[in-house]
């Protein structure tokens, strides 16, 4: 599947005089791509708009090619696990899949089992007898996360998948999420936390107001972010020597000591910088122990986009860090 | 592969299914039989205590219908959407391939066939009490299938009501439901002249053949019999369901208020 | 814990943190605290608004009935004039729908709501006590629902005495006054307590709210029925409505159509409310807080 899974152009969705979503337009690959954004950014309405449980108020919104508000044969192709607690208490874990499984389409002599194997893969097939209502809270996720899967839907809307689960069920459910991704599924999870985004895929769109801040690949994102230079951080035995080495190149920006052994490089032109300190070590001798992008990551790309972001900055209608 | 969506018919069978299934295992289905069973507990009161009569049955009907068999269908029927709206189930409801209005159907006709047996056993059982307590009468049967029959309709309609109500009232529709019912239904059927057409409480009465009009100096009660009363019932029922569709179908239900 | 802020060398460094030595709101008065919070969220609701209004129209109607036979006695017609009546049809026969309905919208579901949504865990885990949070609750519902029954019945009552052909008259009619404030008292504690213990039962405000319908006029409807089929009144003394009217008819005189003597439903609707009020007491002392 190469073209887009969902392709929104100037969505709005507003509840009375809170606005939710602002003039969205942003096209979704085929993979696993994660949504980001800080609380109330809209991340929870993109995903209800997605799964029609929400009307657009303005703008265009399809899914798989198909308008998704009252499109009941397109839902049979979506998964969806909401960020809420919400279930069906008194049912058990195998009673509550195999019912959603049934009213996905699958036949009732089917349904049982299906909720069975699902409810295995993910860890609870000691539980799935048990009531819900007695489930702890990584095994309510993990019962949410099933029934989502139970029919086996060619696209995945995760809210907040991880939301109360503790350090183990996060390290299994993102294995599994990836998975799912590897088997060839669309899955959009949706997050606040970065490092889980990080841990599950590099392909991410920012929302930060309703409003698109960036989409693409962490890196390229980050590449296109000219107001905030990259900062590479040069563990070395001579860091003024090198330091002197490297001030000539145009695409050093500045240099900082933060003691004697290391240097922080800042450049505009990280393609070119990163060379021009691997010749240094070579042509020199340097002897470089270590070598970091401290804002390579998520978190800066988050905090430069949210804190910095102004007129004249990177986020008028979303920096692109390149499509697949 | 992707299953294909599953048909209305079946979609509605398992909403019936899952509300039965969970009204058994929760106490309110013993609280109901508990409710619908007074009357016959009051009518054994009255045949040990050696008074039973046919006027007592005509009284225990009265209740039946302007209070009993509302209540029991309000508890019940008035929860099809507005519970699964406040447990905030309904995001894995119709995040399906459904028609959406085959949740609050589906499970009004589950309701609705299992509480037509509950009451049937209870006028039957209240009927055959009173008359077995009062000597020298026949068993009139016109009058027990009165019976019966105004109690169906009467589950019907409140049923039908209960499930529109609770499609559109989130928050405190059974007591929503209970206003309108004493209001309009009940008080209705007390006012004088041509204002008791609108009241159900008053069709119910005319099929159960205790609809008594009256003339007074300005107005008087309009004449209702059965073959007037019951298609009126009916019809109401269906418009009340119609709305609950209506509403069910072009609602967003917010989980997140 | 001093030494551990103080200690330089401790892993808890002093930043400044200086415990809050300030004035500090009595225990006696929390409930206080909780009393106004249930009345401003009970405002809020546009049902309850609706409720107040319209419960003052059946006043209005009976003031108005009340002034034109006071009118055409004064003129000579023999018209009977039984204030006492008036007061106890417009309390009972009138205000008791909107009272009632009030009842169902702020007493009945109050506690299981709290439990549902878990609020519980809020209020317990700070210095308020079981009966302090009882008391903020039943409170704010007694003043809805006084209101509604009080107001009307003590407005017509002060126009009666108003309304006095002479002196003598007015000092004849002011018992009215009191009869109407005791009567609403206790009405106003039917409605509210036994709302409660049922309220304290179960999670479900939904079914809560049915119980109480249920348990409000199932019992006046066949209580009465059995009543006067087996013609044993003592089984009419199950129905909370039945025994107000009867405390009602005796308290104002008003003509019955029962033998029994007053203190018969006055001793079973205070058994009624007095366990209703002792189960949720245990109820609440006994829960436990969870989520």
């Amino acid at each position: 599947m190469s073209q887009p899974v969902v392709v929104s152009e100037g969505l709005c969705k507003w509840y009375g005089k809170v606005v939710g979503i602002n003039e969205l337009t942003v096209d979704i690959p085929p993979g696993v791509t994660g949504l980001l954004g800080p609380n109330g950014a809209g991340k929870s309405t993109l995903i209800k708009l997605l799964v029609g449980a929400l009307r657009p108020s303005r703008g265009k919104l399809q899914v798989l090619g198909q308008k998704v508000w009252r499109n009941r044969d397109l839902l049979a192709h979506i998964g969806y696990c909401p960020d809420h607690d919400g279930v069906h208490e008194d049912l058990s874990g195998t009673e509550f899949v195999a019912f959603l499984a049934r009213l996905s389409g699958v036949p009732a002599d089917k349904a049982n089992r299906r909720a069975e194997e699902t409810l295995d893969r993910l860890g609870l097939a000691d539980a799935r007898h048990r009531p819900i209502g007695h489930y702890s809270k990584g095994m309510r996720q993990r019962a949410k996360l099933a029934q989502a899967i139970v029919h086996q839907p060619d696209l995945l809307l995760l809210d907040e998948p991880l939301t109360g689960c503790d350090p183990l069920a996060r390290v299994q459910l993102v294995k599994i999420i990836k998975e799912l991704g590897d088997e060839g599924k669309v899955v959009i999870v949706s997050s606040h936390i970065l490092h889980e985004i990080e841990a599950m895929t590099d392909e991410i769109i920012l929302l930060y107001k309703g409003q698109v801040l960036a989409n693409g690949n962490i890196y390229r994102i980050r590449e296109m972010i000219d107001a905030h230079p990259h900062k590479i951080e040069i563990h070395c035995d001579d860091s003024r020597a090198l330091a002197k080495y490297l001030v000539g190149d145009q695409s050093v920006h500045s240099l900082a000591f933060s003691n004697d052994n290391v240097v922080t490089v800042q450049t505009r032109m990280p393609d070119q910088c990163y060379p021009l300190i691997a010749n240094a070590a070579l042509d020199n001798g340097f002897k470089i122990s270590g070598l970091n992008s401290p804002d390579n990551n998520l978190q800066s790309i988050f905090k430069y986009l949210t804190e910095d972001r102004s007129p004249e900055g990177v986020a008028q209608r979303g920096t692109t860090g390149g499509k697949r | 592969m992707i299953p294909t969506p599953p048909s209305a018919f079946s979609v509605a069978k398992n909403f019936a299914s899952l509300s039965l299934r969970r009204l058994r295992r929760s106490k309110l289905l013993r609280v109901v039989i508990a409710l619908l069973f007074l009357p016959v507990l009051s009518a054994a009161i009255v045949l040990i205590s050696g008074n039973a009569k046919t006027e007592f049955f005509d009284r225990m009907q009265e209740i039946y219908l302007r209070f009993l068999i509302p209540l029991v269908m309000a508890l019940q029927a008035s929860a099809t959407v507005a519970e699964e709206v406040q447990q905030k189930t309904i995001t894995y409801l119709f995040s399906r391939p459904i028609a959406r209005w085959t949740l609050p159907i589906g499970k009004f006709v589950g309701l609705l066939l299992l509480n037509l047996a509950i009451i049937c056993v209870s006028i039957t059982a209240t009927y055959l009490l009173v008359m077995i307590g009062e000597a020298g009468v026949t068993l009139e049967l016109p009058r027990l299938f009165a019976g019966l029959l105004s109690t169906s309709l009467a589950a019907c309609y409140y049923g039908a009501l209960a499930t529109a109500f609770g499609a559109m009232v989130i928050s405190l529709p059974f007591a929503v439901m209970m206003t309108y019912v004493l209001v309009v239904d009940i008080g209705a059927s007390y006012a004088p002249g041509m204002l008791k057409a609108f009241s159900m409480g008053s069709h119910l009465l005319a099929v159960a053949g205790r609809y008594q009009p009256q003339s007074g100096f300005l107005t008087s009660d309009p004449e209702l019999s059965l073959a007037i009363s019951m298609p009126i019932i009916i019809a109401v029922s269906l418009v009340w369901l119609v709305i609950a569709i209506t509403w069910v179908n072009s609602t967003e239900y917010r989980t997140d208020k | 814990m001093k030494s551990a802020i103080t200690d330089q060398k401790s892993p808890i460094r002093d930043l400044g943190y200086k415990p809050y030595d300030g004035p500090r709101l009595s225990h006696r008065g929390r409930f206080q605290v909780l009393f106004r919070r249930n009345l401003a969220l009970a405002w809020a609701s546009t049902l309850v608004k609706v409720d107040l209004i319209l419960s003052m129209f059946p006043m209005v109607v009976c003031a108005v009935i009340m002034y034109l036979k006071l009118a055409a006695q004064k003129r000579g017609l023999p018209i009977k004039e039984d204030p006492g009546l008036w007061v106890f049809n417009c309390i009972f026969w009138c205000q008791i729908w909107f009272a009632f309905t009030m009842s169902l919208l702020v007493a009945a579901p109050t506690i299981s709501a709290d439990v549902r949504s878990g609020a519980f865990q809020f209020y317990f885990a700070r210095p308020v006590s079981r009966m302090a949070y009882l008391l903020g609750k039943v409170l704010s519902a007694a003043v809805l629902i006084a209101s509604i029954l009080a107001i009307p019945g003590l407005l017509l009552a002060i126009m009666r005495v108003a309304l006095a052909a002479d002196g003598g008259d007015a000092l004849t009619q002011l018992p009215l006054l009191l009869k109407t404030i005791l009567y609403s008292v206790l009405f106003t504690a039917t409605l509210i307590l036994p709302a409660f213990a049922l309220g304290a039962l179960s999670r479900q405000p939904g079914y809560v709210q049915g119980g109480w319908a249920a348990l409000f006029f199932l019992p006046w409807l066949l209580g009465e029925g059995i009543a006067a089929a087996t013609e044993i009144p003592y089984i009419a003394l199950i129905s909370l409505p039945t025994n107000l009217r009867w405390i009602g008819e005796a308290l104002f005189g008003v003509p019955s159509s029962h033998d029994l003597a007053w203190y018969w439903p006055t001793g079973a609707l205070l058994l009624i409310v007095g366990c209703a009020t002792w189960w949720v007491i245990r109820r609440l002392d006994r829960v436990e807080v969870f989520s």
